[in-house]
């Protein structure tokens, strides 16, 4: 499994490079395809709802091709609301295709990866009977061939096919049935996406207002130069010549219509079967990784654990032992084992085994001993998941990788500890925030070593010798420019130092701070 | 890359996503046809193979309130042979049942069958293929009421009533059609069963096809 995913990763990870450099990785679209999707629907919701005004049951094409024939408003109010259909099902695929590639699916992640399936079976739920609404010849296809693959069922007391045969007129009972379903799914969207971040603790539910306005322009430019026409109606008694198909919603079409009926659901079952074993089948081989303990006796209950953990699984009760306070606990049902609360833990206290504060100054003191390490050298924290991968490149601009589970678990003793080991100068790098698979691990060291958040890097540490430059794993030029950089900046400190020591300053200036934030 | 050049290069991506995504939205799939399409679509309940037998007022007597029918009948649902000729082949012949684990729903009917573009001479026959043992005439309309009017006649009289309106939902033993029709390319004629007029007819476009 691991292996067939590294080439999906490293496109991913390509592509990810290309929108950085084009949009910044702010903006960039693919860190945003959740969220996208959500701005998406409420687009859908908003023009769905202008259009429900218009919408007739009992003339479902005639009043479409009203809609479309309005050149005002109508027609493109129908594209934005058709286009926004297909953006969303490509955002919610991208989405999942990243959780996949970056294997956030599995333990404590499984039940946003199975909402998410049931996302995805909504959103086309809710697609596949908007087209069908319209009630043109790509409607009528979609609904004769989904009633032959529902007839399959032995469940059904009347062949659903009938209805459409022609014998008798399509009722309008069958359109307002399927305009409501229509209009209750995105109900059930909601309920979903509810329990989709229900286990995070600060769920980001729309994009930047940047990405947000450039996807609507985007989506009413479009509107606006490639407005939609309406296919001939739907017909029983003619085979439609050509049939305009929206092949993201109904490419399934013509894959399934040489099938016998019983055999389209051979590929559907196992679609959805798969997608929902992927949480079993992309646990790593090794077994589940060990949620955070807290060592009750250094906790002092300062509750920073709490509020950094993404995934809300820290909370803090009243201590046990007769001390006063409070004491922090782990839910290991909600603990993906991030290891970002070793980093925001102070006395070191709490963090995944092996991974707590503790655990990485041990770390960072036989790194210091080993004997082939030359000291003076620049050392790069970076992730395995992330900039990990681009240690040739790493090697090459004369920095020596020092590898980490995630760079928002670092305690920032290390980075001291590295400093007054000899070091001279650390390069951290974390992945893009909005990349990050631990969610908020770039925010929250950021914030550590340049805003004074909760264990902060200590003031006498100096900050011209650490630098927090976040890459992707495929940005190899911007990690040797970052290298370069740095290299430049500690020759100049090192040259204005060794100045200053030929004519000593006693006033120590430091780099001024940004007062300490708690939360 | 210089700043006005990266985002010429951002607009043109957005652009080809956004064009991509138009693309797939609305492509067109080529379906064009060179046969007509004959189809037909029916379905009727299967005539009842039964053996019915008068219960006895002491045996009635026996049953639930609630239960108690002067007749009861066994038996199981009857088979049709469907055949539909094209000119003078053959082009199909099939046994159909009716619907459900017991055969006793009813026969929902759904075949099409390619036909060349032209002129043709279509007949197609629903024949029962199981016999039916000979039933007493109906009563009909004939008055049994009687000023007497015990409630154990009103229910044979509702019980006969019942029976007559099942039998008249039933197919009846043969249905024909023979009729010709012209038929262009990509055009559907259905063949479907009308239960009022018992009786198979064809459908077009323009309600029935020129004969």
């Amino acid at each position: 499994m691991a292996t067939a995913k590294q080439p999906g990763r490293r496109l991913l990870a390509a592509a990810d490079a290309l929108a950085n450099r084009l949009y910044g990785s702010s903006r960039n679209p693919l860190y945003q395809s959740g969220t996208i999707a959500v701005l998406l629907l409420l687009v859908l919701l908003a023009t769905g709802l202008w259009l429900t005004f218009f919408y007739k049951v009992g003339a479902p094409w005639a009043s479409v091709r009203r809609i479309t024939q309005d050149p005002w408003l109508g027609n493109w109010v129908r594209t934005v609301h058709r286009y926004a259909s297909d953006a969303a099902l490509v955002a919610v695929l991208v989405h999942g295709l990243r959780m996949f590639l970056q294997r956030r699916s599995w333990g404590p992640r499984a039940l946003a990866w199975i909402s998410g399936v049931v996302l995805l079976g909504l959103v086309l739920l809710c697609g596949v009977t908007g087209f069908v609404l319209v009630w043109d010849s790509f409607g009528r296809a979609l609904t004769v061939e989904s009633a032959r693959i529902l007839d399959a069922l032995p469940i059904l007391s009347e062949p659903v096919s009938r209805a459409f045969t022609g014998e008798r007129p399509v009722p309008a009972t069958f359109f307002f049935l399927t305009l409501f379903i229509h209009v209750t799914v995105p109900l059930a969207l909601g309920l979903a996406l509810w329990l989709h971040v229900s286990r995070l603790a600060r769920p980001v539910l729309l994009p930047p207002r940047a990405v947000s306005r450039g996807v609507v322009i985007a989506l009413v430019a479009a509107a606006v130069l490639l407005p939609l026409e309406i296919g001939p109606e739907g017909t029983a008694f003619r085979l439609p010549e050509q049939i305009t198909v929206d092949w993201l919603y109904g490419g399934w079409l013509p894959v399934t219509e040489p099938m016998p009926r019983w055999g389209a659901w051979v590929p559907l079952l196992t679609a959805t079967a798969a997608l929902l074993l992927v949480p079993r089948w992309t646990r790593p081989a090794e077994g589940t990784r060990p949620p955070s303990v807290v060592d009750e006796a250094i906790c002092v209950g300062c509750w920073q654990c709490s509020w950094d953990c993404p995934y809300d699984a820290i909370s803090m009760i009243p201590r046990s032992d007769g001390r006063a306070e409070v004491v922090a606990r782990v839910d290991p049902a909600r603990c993906v084992s991030c290891g970002i609360c070793a980093g925001s833990c102070a006395p070191m206290g709490v963090g995944p085994p092996g991974r707590t504060g503790r655990d990485q100054i041990e770390r960072v003191r036989a790194y210091l001993a080993a004997p082939e390490r030359v000291s003076g050298e620049m050392v790069a924290i970076a992730c395995r998941q992330g900039a990990g991968a681009l240690e040739p490149v790493l090697r090459v601009e004369g920095a020596v990788v020092y590898p980490v589970e995630c760079a928002g678990n670092l305690h920032t003793s290390v980075m001291e500890l590295l400093l007054r080991g000899g070091a001279a100068g650390v390069l951290v790098l974390p992945c893009h925030p909005r990349d990050c698979r631990n969610r908020e691990g770039p925010k929250w060291l950021e914030q550590r070593v340049y805003q004074g958040r909760e264990a902060e890097l200590q003031e006498r540490v100096d900050r011209r010798r650490i630098v927090v430059a976040p890459v992707g794993m495929a940005d190899g030029s911007a990690v040797a420019a970052a290298v370069r950089r740095f290299w430049e900046s500690l020759g100049e400190l090192d040259r204005a130092q060794a100045g200053a020591l030929e004519a000593p300053d006693l006033t120590c200036e430091r780099p001024p701070l940004r007062p300490k934030s708690g939360r | 890359m210089s700043v006005p050049i990266r985002r010429l290069a951002a607009l043109l991506a957005a652009a080809a996503a956004v064009a991509l995504l138009v693309a797939l939205s609305r492509a067109p799939w080529p379906r064009r046809s060179e046969h007509a399409l004959l189809r037909l679509s029916w379905s009727g309940r299967p005539e009842r193979i039964e053996r019915c037998r008068e219960l006895s007022d002491a045996e009635l007597e026996k049953l639930p309130a609630h239960m108690r029918l002067r007749e009861e009948c066994e038996g199981h649902s009857a088979r049709y042979r469907v055949r539909v000729w094209l000119g003078d082949s053959l082009l199909s012949e099939d046994t159909v049942t009716g619907g459900g684990l017991r055969g006793d729903r009813a026969i929902y009917m759904l075949r099409e069958y390619p036909v060349a573009p032209g002129r043709h001479a279509v007949a197609v026959e629903v024949a029962r293929s199981d016999s039916v043992a000979e039933e007493p005439e109906e009563p009909g309309d004939e008055d049994e009421s009687d000023d007497t009017a015990a409630a154990p006649l009103d229910r044979a009289r509702r019980e006969r009533e019942e029976h007559r309106r099942e039998r008249l939902e039933r197919l009846p033993p043969l249905l024909r059609l023979d009729t010709a029709l012209g038929l262009a390319p990509g055009e559907v004629v259905v063949v479907s069963y009308d239960p009022i007029g018992r009786r198979l007819l064809a459908l077009s476009e323009a309600g029935a096809p020129d004969r």
